[in-house]
C-alpha cells in the first residue's frame, strides 16, 4: 500500500492522461482466440509477440508483457503512419500509463460498488439525507 | 471609447450603469471590441471576434433598455465564449487545425441562455486544441498560438480555457465562459488572477459544446468577482434534456443570492500539494487568516486516500479516445499542433473496458468518501496551484510535473469549486486560492469567495497592459 501511495504521489496532473493507458491490447486478438479455442492470456500473447521482435526483450512481469502487447497493438494498427521517434514516444507513454492502472487495480472494491457512469451526482437529492454535523 | 476604469468594472456595476443609462450597450460593446482587437491580438486571446453579431445584439439591448424592458443583470453586458461552444454561422474550431473550418447551424445551450439574458457575445475565446483532450506538452498547443498572460506576456495563461483567462484578466470583455474537465477553469483563473467558477457537474448544459470527457466536462464563468460569476451561473444553469448529464430541473437551477448558514466552516487542506512555492503558501495562509477574522471557522482537513487521480485520468483518456475516435483513426490527429497530442490518442485506444469500469466504480467510492468530509466543512480550501504562471516555452510534461489531488477528486466527483486571486509573487504574478464544496453546494464556494472579496481588493488589481 505504501509503495502504491508513492506511485500515486508521482502521478502529475499533466501526466495523468498520458499515463492513463490501459490493458486492452488483447482486444483485437480476443475474438479470433475465442473462435479457435480457449483464449490465450495476454501474457501468452505478449510472449508470442516477443518472438516476432528482433532482439526481443525479456518480460520480467506480467505488466511488462501487457505494455508490450499494447505497444504492438498500436504499431500493428497505426505503425505505418508513425515515425521512429513517435514509436519510441508511444512506448514511453504506454509504460507510464501502466502505473495508474496498477494503482487502480490494487484498490479494494466490493461487488456492490456500482460504476458511476454517466455520472450521477452523489448524494441523490431524493434520498433521505444524513444529518450534517454543525 | 469608454475608459479602462469602466471596462474593468464588475458585471454588477456595469449592469447598474447600463440600466441607469450612464453608459450604453453599444458604447460598451464597441469599447470592448476595440480593446479586444488591439490587446486581444497581442495576447492571442481570441479565435474569432463576432463583431457583427455583437453590435446587432448591443443595438437590440439598447433599444430594450431605453424602452424600460430590462431582462436582468446581464442585459447589455458583453462577454466572450470559449471556442468549443457552437455559435450559429461563426467558426467553432475547438482550437484545433482539423476543425478550423467547422461551423454549426445552431447555438450551444449556454449561448442561447446568455442571449435570452440579454448578454452580448463579442467573440470566441482561444483555447488549447481539443481542450487538451489529446494532452499537450507546450502552451503553443492551439490553432491560435500560445495565449499570453496579461500580467506578463512572456508567461502562459494556463489552459485549456486559455483565451477566457486572458480576456477576463485584460478586460477584453466583462466576463468569459470557460470549460473544465480537469483544471481548465481553475488553472487559468489562478494564473491570470481572475475569479473562475466550476459548477457542479450537470448544472450547466453542454449541448452544443465539444465533448472531451462525457462524464467530467463542465461549463462555467470566469470574471472579476465571485459575485459576478454567481450571477452568470444563475443565468446559464438549468436542466436541459439535450444533455444526458444534466441534473433534474430542481437541482440544476442556481438561485442567487442564496443564504448559507454561518459561520462558514472551512477545511484547510494540508495534503493538497506535495510541494508549494513559499510565496504562494504564505499568501494563501494569510488569505485563510483573513477569513478567520471575518468570522469563518477554519480547521485543518485532509483529502481521503484513494486512486482518484488515476481513476479521473483513466476516465478522461477513455472518453476522449471515444469522443475523438474519428480523428484518431483517420490519422488527422497528426494535424494537431502539439507533438504529444499527435500520438496520445493511439495510447488511449488501448485502455481496457475493465479498467474503465474499474475507474467508474472507484468514482462511486470516492463520491461517498469526499461527501463525508462535507459533514464537517462547507468548503475545503487550498492554493489553486503550487506555482505561479510559467514561461510560454515551458515543457509542461517535464517542468510542470506535480500531482493534483484536489483537482483529481473534484473533477472525478463533479464537485463545484472557485479560484480567486489572493496575492502576487515577487515577480508580480497572481496567486490563486481555491474553495471546493460538496455536490450541488455551489453557493458555498460562492459564499466563501464573496466573504474574502468583500474585505480584500486582490480581484480589483489590473495588469499594466494596453
Amino acid at each position: 500500500m505504501a509503495r502504491e501511495k508513492k506511485l500515486m504521489d508521482r502521478i502529475s496532473r499533466r501526466e495523468f492522461a498520458q499515463r492513463a493507458a490501459g490493458a486492452a491490447a488483447a482486444a483485437a486478438i480476443a475474438p479470433a482466440c475465442s473462435l479457435a479455442g480457449p483464449p490465450a492470456t495476454l501474457f501468452d500473447r505478449a510472449h508470442e509477440l516477443q518472438e516476432d521482435r528482433p532482439g526481443g526483450l525479456s518480460y520480467e512481469t506480467e505488466a511488462d508483457a501487457e505494455i508490450e502487447a499494447k505497444v504492438q497493438a498500436i504499431l500493428r494498427k497505426y505503425g505505418e503512419r508513425l515515425t521512429d521517434e513517435q514509436k519510441t514516444e508511444i512506448r514511453r507513454l504506454v509504460a507510464e500509463g501502466q502505473k495508474p492502472l496498477l494503482k487502480m487495480r490494487g484498490f479494494a472494491l466490493d461487488n456492490a460498488d456500482q460504476p458511476a457512469n454517466v455520472m450521477k451526482i452523489y448524494p441523490d437529492a431524493s434520498a433521505p439525507r444524513r444529518a450534517r454535523r454543525r | 471609447m469608454l475608459s479602462e476604469d469602466i471596462l474593468y468594472l464588475p458585471v454588477r456595476e456595469l449592469g447598474k450603469r447600463l440600466r441607469t443609462k450612464q453608459i450604453s450597450p453599444v458604447e460598451l460593446t464597441e469599447s470592448y471590441l476595440a480593446r479586444s482587437e488591439k490587446v486581444g491580438t497581442q495576447l492571442n486571446a481570441y479565435a474569432t471576434l463576432t463583431r457583427e453579431l455583437a453590435l446587432e445584439q448591443a443595438r437590440a439591448a439598447e433599444k430594450e433598455i431605453a424602452g424600460g424592458r430590462v431582462r436582468g443583470p446581464l442585459h447589455g453586458i458583453p462577454y466572450a465564449a470559449k471556442d468549443l461552444l457552437a455559435v450559429k454561422g461563426y467558426p467553432t474550431t475547438w482550437g484545433a487545425k482539423p476543425y478550423a473550418e467547422q461551423k454549426f447551424d445552431f447555438n450551444a445551450a449556454v449561448i442561447e441562455r446568455l442571449d435570452r439574458a440579454g448578454a452580448i457575445l463579442i467573440g470566441k475565446a482561444a483555447m488549447i486544441e481539443l481542450a487538451g483532450g489529446m494532452n499537450y506538452r507546450f502552451a503553443a498547443a492551439s490553432l491560435t498560438g500560445p495565449a499570453k498572460n496579461p500580467w506578463n506576456p512572456g508567461c502562459w495563461t494556463c489552459g485549456s480555457s486559455s483565451g477566457s483567462g486572458a480576456i477576463a484578466a485584460a478586460a477584453l470583455a466583462a466576463f468569459a465562459i470557460g470549460t473544465e474537465t480537469w483544471g481548465s477553469i481553475l488553472c487559468p483563473a489562478g494564473y491570470c488572477g481572475v475569479t473562475g467558477l466550476r459548477p457542479t457537474f450537470g448544472r450547466v448544459s453542454r449541448y452544443g459544446a465539444m465533448a472531451l470527457a462525457y462524464s467530467q466536462d463542465k461549463i462555467g464563468p470566469m470574471g472579476r468577482t465571485a459575485d459576478d460569476c454567481a450571477m452568470i451561473l444563475s443565468a446559464i444553469a438549468g436542466h436541459d434534456p439535450m444533455d444526458r448529464g444534466s441534473l433534474p430541473p430542481a437541482e440544476a437551477a442556481f438561485a442567487y443570492p442564496s443564504p448559507l448558514a454561518m459561520p462558514l466552516r472551512i477545511g484547510w487542506l494540508t495534503n493538497a500539494w506535495k510541494k508549494i512555492e513559499p510565496e504562494i503558501e504564505t499568501a494563501t495562509k494569510e488569505a485563510i487568516e483573513k477569513l478567520k477574522r471575518r468570522g469563518a471557522k477554519v480547521s485543518d482537513a485532509q483529502l481521503p486516500e484513494g486512486p482518484y487521480e488515476a481513476a479521473a485520468g483513466t476516465i478522461v483518456a477513455v472518453e476522449a479516445g471515444a469522443a475523438f475516435r474519428n480523428l484518431i483513426e483517420s490519422g488527422r490527429v497528426a494535424e494537431l499542433a502539439d507533438p504529444l497530442g499527435q500520438i496520445n490518442g493511439y495510447v488511449y485506444e488501448q485502455i481496457a473496458a475493465s479498467d474503465y469500469m474499474l475507474a467508474l466504480r472507484i468514482r462511486g467510492v470516492c463520491q461517498r468518501k469526499i461527501d463525508e468530509l462535507f459533514d464537517d466543512y462547507d468548503v475545503l480550501a487550498a492554493p489553486t496551484l503550487p506555482i505561479a504562471a510559467t514561461p510560454l516555452e515551458t515543457n509542461l510534461e517535464k517542468d510542470l510535473n506535480f500531482p493534483d489531488p484536489v483537482g483529481g477528486i473534484g473533477n472525478l466527483c463533479g464537485l463545484p469549486a472557485v479560484s480567486l486571486p489572493c496575492g502576487f509573487t515577487s515577480a508580480k504574478l497572481p496567486i490563486g486560492l481555491q474553495f471546493m464544496a460538496g455536490a450541488r453546494n455551489d453557493r458555498a464556494v460562492v459564499a466563501a469567495a464573496n466573504l474574502f472579496q468583500q474585505s480584500t481588493d486582490w480581484h480589483l488589481k489590473r495588469p499594466s497592459i494596453s
